[in-house]
């Protein structure tokens, strides 16, 4: 992290996050108010969050959190605003010391944000001060999805994956990047996967920790690994997938609940958390309270909870049949991600498969959950690209 | 299950809102804090302009007035196996009234009824035959309105007709009633049908929701189902979060006036018919009513729970194949802003025996409301045949 600040042109702003005072009170002024359901009427899980589990996540946030330490983290990364297709775009922005490294542009998904991917900035950057080899440095990328966190909000329809990539086009050549890699998970593996199939000049190949690769039609004889792909993606149109359902179509309606009650926002994303982390039982055994909290503060102080709902409804027509791609690809599966794709249906989509790996933990969360595997996994997929 | 706990009593009550509690409503209605909005059209849902008016609207809403109008009925607080229960009920102006069971859906109450209890209780002063009156028991459904929390058990359709039934016959002494409902209130009353044929004089559903049967279907069938997969992915997305993460939505609505202001108002505004004047049919001070007692009542996560009870519970659908034999009288009400896919009379037999069927392009999914006049005159032609 001693790499000098790059240097800004006139279409790229130098941003500071910095929340004023005033809006940290509101929050724990709504916090301290929060009015409570009567407790779930089941003895586990199956209607959503908790209320007990609820009430003690947003305690700590009222009481315990505090957000001041990870802006700071925060702004220790060098961070910008750029405009491009009529929307600024926030990004952290940050070159390795060593001049042969690989640009890499790292896109979160929903409800993730750039908080999954500041514990991979320095051993990506700098792989020697984690344990890594020289040879494995990158020069790192990390813009937030229009509608989330920091990047403006769109006012007007129309912000497809296909858009954002061509706008994550743009990003990386007004950096001045002629050769580069890219990697997401969920939403921001549907956004690399977009840029794959556009394949545009200068993108050396990709990284996903979630494939889009199930076969357009589901055949009628299935590997166990390919009905456990079949089942646990049945999930989203099951117990896991009302919340995307409802952002799919209405995301405005349940975005006016959660602009207005913090209770409620946390709860929607902890929820996910929950559910799709590799957890024995509840979300903080995978995550830390802070790093929930760091995530979910972010989508509150930027009252981003409808404007970031809409990728859903921008994108009906996405599924998890994604297009077959043709350049360099390399994945990680995680073992709990939902849903967790076979290495057969893998190879069918992505003909060149450059590095296929299985981590031994983690899910659908993998930046979050387990950064060391992922940044070891990106190094490792990604080195063949280096010439 | 104890001898106490058999006991069904009633004893009338009088019903009213909270003042701390609408004290706070009133705070948080002036610290709202609203997402940015992403236009005027409805296409993603509730339109900034329109919640922003409507929680004007709210601040400025006279809940006196409301708790007045309310309290012109006859209220009551029943205790069945346990179970509190709210009910208005009102009797009869006429020679011979039958006892008629009136059952609300979601996001509805009891309210819903306000203006249709007056025509169906003495049809002799609006315009009508005293021989056509009714006694009406209109109840909130247990976890709504003033009724109190569900039961532990789960709050199926089935679960719900066994204590209306109840109810009625060990609370109210009506061995022999009628029942109508709609949305939620519909499944119900089909269940009562099905679990006692010998009490019902007959029931009236308006536009129920039906389960594909197996196949084949017949043109019109295949027709309503294809809409209801329409309806489902566009329109579905509520249902499918109250059927599978109650709690989790419920965290954001209990706390969130402004949120269950979204969550409610858009579905009442997209389910009502349209007036001359081109408004929703569901008046703007009933649907602030609403809003207010889902609110003080505190009852909008439980309000959630019928819909995980039907997908949680075994056979909690209503299957095809065995009608019962009470005479069922079904209307289609038409004209709702986002059109509901409405059933062909082909399959309505598959469940019930069908005497009457009409369709009108009007009355939306909230006929008590938008059409009270009709909706009692089809109540009244209905159940005449059906008195002695």
């Amino acid at each position: 992290m001693t790499a000098p600040t790059p240097p800004t042109s006139a279409l790229v702003r130098p941003f500071t996050v910095s929340i004023p005072d005033s809006e940290i009170d509101d929050l724990k002024q709504r916090l301290a108010r929060t009015r409570w359901p009567d407790p779930e009427t089941v003895g586990d899980w199956s209607q959503g969050v908790r209320v007990e589990n609820a009430r003690s996540l947003a305690g700590y946030w009222e009481r315990g959190y505090d957000w001041r330490r990870f802006e700071s983290g925060l702004n220790r990364f060098p961070q910008f605003l750029t405009e491009i297709d009529g929307l600024d775009i926030h990004f952290i922005h940050v070159r390795s010391n060593n001049p042969n490294a690989m640009p890499l542009i790292l896109t979160h998904g929903w409800p993730g944000s750039i908080v999954e991917f500041l514990k991979l900035i320095g051993p990506l950057t700098d792989p020697v001060s984690f344990g890594g080899d020289a040879a494995d440095s990158f020069d790192v990328v990390v813009p937030s999805l229009p509608g989330f966190g920091f990047s403006q909000k769109p006012t007007e329809t129309g912000w497809t994956v296909s858009r954002i990539a061509r706008a994550w086009v743009e990003l990386m050549k007004r950096l001045g990047y002629t050769r580069w890699a890219a990697q997401g998970g969920d939403w921001g593996a549907v956004v690399t996967t977009a840029l794959g199939a556009m394949q545009p000049e200068g993108l050396l190949g990709i990284h996903l920790n979630t494939q889009y690769a199930f076969p357009a039609q589901i055949p009628d004889t299935l590997s166990p690994e390919q009905r456990y792909a079949v089942e646990t993606l049945a999930l989203y149109t099951g117990d896991l997938g009302g919340a995307n359902h409802l952002q799919g179509t209405k995301p405005e309606t349940v975005g006016f609940a959660l602009a207005d009650s913090p209770a409620g926002q946390a709860a929607w994303i902890y929820d996910k958390f929950q559910s799709k982390t590799d957890n024995h039982g509840l979300a903080e055994d995978a995550l830390s309270i802070d790093d929930m909290l760091d995530a979910i503060s972010l989508y509150w102080f930027t009252n981003s909870a409808a404007s970031s709902g809409r990728i859903y409804w921008e994108n009906k027509s996405a599924t998890f049949a994604g297009p077959k791609l043709t350049l360099p690809v390399a994945v990680t599966v995680f073992p709990r991600d939902i849903p967790r794709l076979p290495r057969s249906w893998i190879e069918d989509t992505y003909s060149n498969l450059i590095h296929y790996g299985e981590a031994d933990k983690g899910g659908h969360f993998a930046a979050l959950e387990q950064p060391e595997i992922l940044v070891s996994e990106i190094r490792t997929g990604l080195r063949t690209l280096r010439s | 299950m104890g001898v106490t706990q058999s006991l069904v009593t009633v004893e009338p009550v009088h019903p009213g809102f909270d003042a701390a509690v609408l004290d706070d409503l009133g705070r948080r209605l002036s610290a709202v804090r609203l997402a940015p909005g992403s236009g005027t059209a409805w296409e993603q849902g509730v339109p900034r302009p329109w919640l922003t008016d409507l929680l004007a609207d709210w601040q400025q809403f006279d809940t006196g007035a409301f708790q007045a109008r309310l309290g012109q009925f006859a209220h009551f607080r029943a205790m069945v196996g346990g179970q509190p229960i709210h009910l208005v009920h009102q009797q009869g102006r006429g020679p011979a009234p039958l006892p008629l069971l009136l059952t609300h859906g979601w996001p509805g109450s009891f309210c819903e009824y306000l203006d249709l209890l007056p025509l169906l209780i003495d049809p002799g002063t609006h315009g009508g035959d005293p021989g056509d009156a009714f006694t009406v028991v209109a109840p909130s459904l247990p976890g709504f309105g003033f009724s109190g929390p569900p039961p532990a058990e789960g709050l199926t359709a089935d679960a719900v007709a066994g204590l209306w039934h109840r109810l009625m016959t060990e609370g109210l002494g009506y061995p022999r009633y009628s029942a109508h409902g709609s949305d939620l209130g519909a499944g119900i009353t089909a269940r009562l049908a099905r679990a006692h044929p010998d009490a019902m004089a007959g029931i009236h559903l308006a536009t129920p929701g039906l389960v594909a049967p197996p196949r084949p279907w017949s043109p019109a069938e295949e027709a309503h189902f294809a809409q209801v997969d329409a309806w489902t992915g566009e329109e579905g997305g509520y249902a499918h979060l109250h059927s599978t993460k109650p709690a989790t939505l419920g965290a954001a609505l209990h706390d969130s006036p402004a949120g269950l202001a979204a969550w409610i108002g858009e579905k009442i505004t997209a389910w009502s018919s349209t007036t001359a004047d081109g408004q929703p049919a569901f008046p703007r001070d009933l649907l602030l009513g609403t809003l207010t007692l889902y609110w003080v009542t505190g009852t909008i996560t439980s309000s959630l729970l019928p819909y995980w009870a039907y997908r949680h519970a075994p056979d909690a659908a209503l299957l095809p194949g065995q009608p019962a034999p009470v005479p069922t009288a079904i209307t289609i009400f038409g004209g709702e802003k986002v059109p509901f896919p409405k059933p062909p009379r082909e399959l309505a037999e598959r469940y019930f025996t069908v005497t009457t069927w009409a369709e009108y392009d009007c009355g939306g999914h909230f006929p008590a409301i938008a059409e009270p006049q009709l909706l009692a005159e089809t109540l009244r032609d209905a159940f005449r045949p059906l008195r002695s």
